[in-house]
């Protein structure tokens, strides 16, 4: 996005306009909304956390400096509440329900035997979805973290190595190690540019 | 899959951040191979939210908005919202006290309690009323939320927390398609 057209959206919406905010969702909404899905592996969860978040945005876009760059600002916020959430759940694991959905809104009651159904499009890239999230699980979360926010926030490697108050080269090598496990579980590692 | 030192790694992650740095051999085998595969991972990451999604995040910020001068709406409601609304407000605030903890009986009284809430709820009158309640909701669940600091971690303000949260979804929910209450 323009620079200028970004300013414009945020400038509008620390005056307190609605339109502002809602230009700001439309632009970042789809983008949030797959890093909480990501993280959490629950649609329910992350339309709740974009929810969460927009309220969060309102009350502090004040503080946001103009000097620094916008999606690491948003994203951090993002990042801290998935931290709250993973803090929360270690501190009082929640019983898992029948009704959790999975990858494509399926609830696991659905998944049970005798629950079958015709395969449909809609079916496999769910399956393709749910495949890549148990591939994510299998990685440390710092790592899933930092290769969820290089895509969704786009951040650069300095901002990652700051977010996560590690070395430069570090952040690096998590990521590059974590993306090519990815690629391995999802079965779409390039052989012949392995050496 | 390449592998550098440190060193590289650090040269790499600068490289591709946009300094101008000439590379060894190995570090561009490297660069290149983490673009090729980011590339190739993030167009599955991409994840489309559903339209509702995107819409109660909308009417959040329009209700927080709002919310910035008048708040604690809820004596302005009618007597089934205002009694809904102070249901809630006592379930998760005030919750009772809880029997002793079994391996079984694990999840908390909340879905009970709030089944009374979202009689309550079925109740309401007018779309206005609805709103308004939301925007209470909205208010609640931000000032809990933001008060909640990592420093202050209470594991009990968190079981609150997390019961709030439920509680607001099963409004929302029943907001989104009243017919199924």
């Amino acid at each position: 996005m323009e620079a200028e057209r970004l300013r414009a959206m945020i400038a509008s919406a620390k005056a307190g306009q609605a339109e502002g905010y809602e230009a700001l969702l439309a632009h970042y909404g789809p983008r949030l909304y797959g890093y909480f899905f990501r993280s959490t592996r629950s649609h329910h969860d992350a339309e709740d956390m974009l929810g969460e978040l927009t309220l969060r945005l309102v009350r502090t876009l004040k503080r946001y400096d103009e000097r620094g760059r916008f999606e690491p600002w948003l994203f951090r916020i993002a990042a801290n509440m998935i931290r709250d959430r993973i803090r929360r759940r270690k501190a009082n694991p929640k019983p898992v329900s029948l009704s959790v959905e999975g990858a494509g809104g399926d609830a696991m009651v659905d998944r049970l035997p005798g629950a079958a159904r015709p395969v449909d499009a809609g079916m496999l890239a769910a399956e393709a979805s749910e495949e890549l999230n148990e591939a994510l699980d299998k990685l440390d979360a710092t790592t899933r973290e930092m290769i969820l926010l290089r895509h969704f926030g786009q951040m650069s490697f300095k901002e990652i190595a700051e977010l996560f108050e590690c070395p430069l080269g570090t952040a690096l090598a998590r990521v590059h190690r974590g993306i090519k496990a990815l690629r391995r579980v999802m079965g779409g590692t390039d052989e012949r540019a392995e050496g | 899959m390449n592998v550098l030192k440190d060193e590289g790694y650090e040269r790499v992650a600068r490289w591709l951040d946009g300094d101008g740095l000439a590379l060894t051999a190995e570090e561009r085998a490297v660069a290149e191979e983490l673009r090729r595969d980011e590339s190739a991972v993030g167009s599955l990451l991409d994840t489309p939210p559903p339209g509702r999604a995107l819409d109660r995040a909308r009417r959040r910020a329009n209700v927080a908005l709002k919310g910035r001068v008048p708040r604690w709406r809820v004596g302005l409601l009618g007597g089934a919202a205002a009694a809904a609304a102070a249901a809630l407000v006592a379930i998760v605030l005030f919750p009772a006290p809880e029997p002793p903890p079994t391996r079984i009986a694990a999840n908390p009284a909340p879905r009970t309690t709030g089944t009374a809430f979202l009689a309550a709820l079925n109740a309401l009158a007018t779309e206005d009323e609805i709103d308004t309640l939301a925007g209470d909701l909205d208010e609640i669940a931000a000032d809990i939320v933001l008060t909640a600091r990592p420093e202050l971690h209470d594991p009990v303000m968190d079981v609150r927390i997390d019961m709030l949260e439920r509680e607001i979804d099963e409004v929302y929910d029943a907001l989104a398609w009243p017919s199924e209450g």
